[in-house]
């Protein structure tokens, strides 16, 4: 054993940390090497037989993709049309999350409500949700606001469902615990059920994320005269598969972001839970 | 009726349904505690002492009978009586301090007051230097550190306590029972003790009540009459400790043979 100062418990829990982390960073420094490798071979492959064993008219190439990025970017179309689906998945996404999230925590917390909702929660949860594009271009129009409310729809039913499903999991034993020690309802609320529900609501507000940035596209493909949806539509209808497979690229790295981002404040907010028992965690670097 | 009951059990019964079947837990049981008193009560393991306790403190109903709480009937949690629940229900977003913090945040306490306070009973409990620390990184002796503390941090005048030594080895067992007694004497707090060990139970105890088997019911109701302050190290190896301890030792362990012998019919 250590010489710490914990003598009394032969289960204490002192590893040395230095040591794991050690190991941790050079077992990481291997897997990016790895993963930039795989990486780096794919694209060669690709550059190197497209036009030789397939014609790079139906795949494309890197170099030509890089290279249309290089110009829509340098006209500045590149950075409207990421900025315009960005608004549009963005405020859909705030939106969204914000009702998701309340409505999610007070339906649970209304638990006779919640009963009685809870079969029709579920079918509307298993409804493919994307089939309503059509429907919201004819209710919002063919502006941002159709392509706001789809993002909105995503995120709220991803977020919502996550948020109810947290909230109904709670230990009976805390709250029990909390009310003994003398807590409030909107004491317990705040205090127990919001964070004993965090990783079920954070959970949600994760994987909502791609949701929304699809949503605001499917909304461009199906009528809208600008933005990323737009742009890889109108490629495709010219058979232009360079520009819609740049247009895929950007979507790509677009997700990768917000991810990471989320990542970070997930593991921030969720320290205290060994990353194990995370409910959909696991995507993590 | 005894003028100076704390509590006052009143021939409670508590019925469980489970899978579609009544079963008796607790089967008439009466006993009153005093105010200061250190009250123990023991019993062989599903007797229904944990049911008791949740009674006394209100999270649970009895099916007949009633309880009372300074003369009045428990008809709910009312964040008076402190309680040491038997697993350590620390909630696992706070850190070892701010589980601590807990009871003296919900009434309120002033900051300053409230982290002088947890940080001064985190020190007796032995877990100095472990503040910052998440459930999930403390061993389970640890974390019925921090469940005890929790309790003790808030002063409250009547603590139940449900086996909270259970999980500790001997040396650290010792240590916090010499650190109850000291607390126990000088807040003059009740407290409602509940183990099965009966070594324990005779080391701390004013009174001693022995449960019988499943159903729970009260077997008997034993006087400690040992000189305080007791050295916990010290005191089992005591001729008059032995003279406490056998008779008792008699009554449970025919109640645990008893229960082993059934169990192995049950097979
Ligand atoms: N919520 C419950 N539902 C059904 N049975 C229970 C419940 N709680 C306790 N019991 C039963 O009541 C009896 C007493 O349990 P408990 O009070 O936990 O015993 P002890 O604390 O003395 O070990 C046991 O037989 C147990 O199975
Ligand atoms: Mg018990």
């Amino acid at each position: 054993m250590s010489s710490t100062a914990e003598t009394t418990d032969r289960d204490a829990p002192t590893p040395d940390e230095n040591v794991i982390k050690s190991v941790l960073s050079s077992d990481t420094a291997r897997l990016w090497w790895w993963r930039l490798a795989f990486g780096a071979a794919v694209l060669v492959f690709w550059e190197l037989t497209s036009g030789r064993l397939y014609s790079s008219f139906w795949f494309s190439k890197p170099s030509a993709i890089a290279q249309s990025l290089y110009e829509s970017f340098t006209s500045g179309q590149l950075i409207s049309d990421v900025a315009i689906t960005l608004r549009a998945a963005v405020l859909g996404y705030g939106f969204g999350a914000v009702l998701g999230v309340v409505l999610g925590f007070v339906i649970a917390e209304l638990r006779t409500v919640a009963k009685v909702l809870n079969p029709y929660i579920l079918a509307v949860y298993g409804i493919p949700r994307i089939a309503l594009a059509p429907l919201f271009i004819v209710w919002f129009g063919i502006g941002i606001t159709s392509k706001i409310m789809l993002a909105a729809l995503m995120t709220f039913f991803l977020t919502f469902f996550n948020t109810f499903t947290g909230v109904g999991q709670i230990d009976d034993d805390l709250v029990n615990v909390a009310r003994v020690l003398d807590a409030g309802r909107l004491t317990i609320l705040r205090k127990v059920v919001l964070p004993a529900a965090s990783p079920w609501i954070i959970a949600g507000l994760r994987i909502a994320i791609p949701y929304a940035i699809v949503a605001a596209i499917v909304g461009e493909f199906i009528a809208s005269t600008a933005g990323l949806g737009f742009r890889i539509m109108q490629s495709t209808q010219l058979f232009n598969t360079t520009g819609t497979l740049a247009g895929i690229l950007v979507i790509m790295v677009l997700v990768m972001i917000f991810n990471l981002i989320l990542d970070r404040l997930e593991s921030y907010l969720l320290r205290w839970q060994p990353s194990s028992e995370r409910p959909g965690g696991g995507t993590q670097s | 009726m005894n003028e100076q009951a704390v509590i006052a059990v009143e021939h409670v019964e508590r019925e469980f349904s489970s899978r579609g079947q009544q079963v008796l837990a607790v089967d008439d049981v009466s006993f009153d505690v005093e105010s200061g008193e250190f009250f123990t009560i023991v019993g062989p393991s599903g007797c229904g002492k944990s049911t008791l306790l949740n009674m006394m403190v209100g999270l649970l109903q009895p099916t007949s009978g009633r309880i009372l709480y300074k003369g009045d009937a428990v008809r709910g949690v009312t964040g008076e009586i402190g309680y040491v629940t038997q697993e350590d229900n620390l909630f696992p977003w706070r850190t070892l301090r701010k589980n601590v913090e807990f009871g003296m945040e919900v009434r309120g306490v002033a900051t300053d007051e409230r982290e002088e306070r947890a940080e001064a009973i985190i020190k007796r409990v032995g877990l100095d230097g472990f503040q910052d620390r998440f459930r999930h990184e403390l061993s389970g002796g640890m974390r019925a550190r921090v469940n005890i503390a929790r309790t003790l941090a808030w002063r409250p005048d009547v603590i139940l306590m449900d086996e909270p030594f259970g999980p500790l080895d001997v040396q650290t067992r010792l240590q916090l029972q010499t650190l109850l007694l000291d607390l126990w004497r000088e807040d003059r707090a009740t407290v409602i003790f509940i183990t099965h060990d009966l070594n324990e139970a005779v080391t701390l105890s004013d009174r001693v009540l022995v449960m019988t088997r499943h159903p729970g019911t009260v077997k008997m109701v034993y006087d400690v009459d040992l000189e305080r302050p007791r050295d916990v190290f010290s005191i089992p190896t005591t001729d008059t400790f032995r003279e406490v301890f056998d008779p008792l030792w008699d009554e449970l362990q025919t109640e645990m043979r008893e229960d082993a012998e059934e169990d192995s019919i049950g097979l």
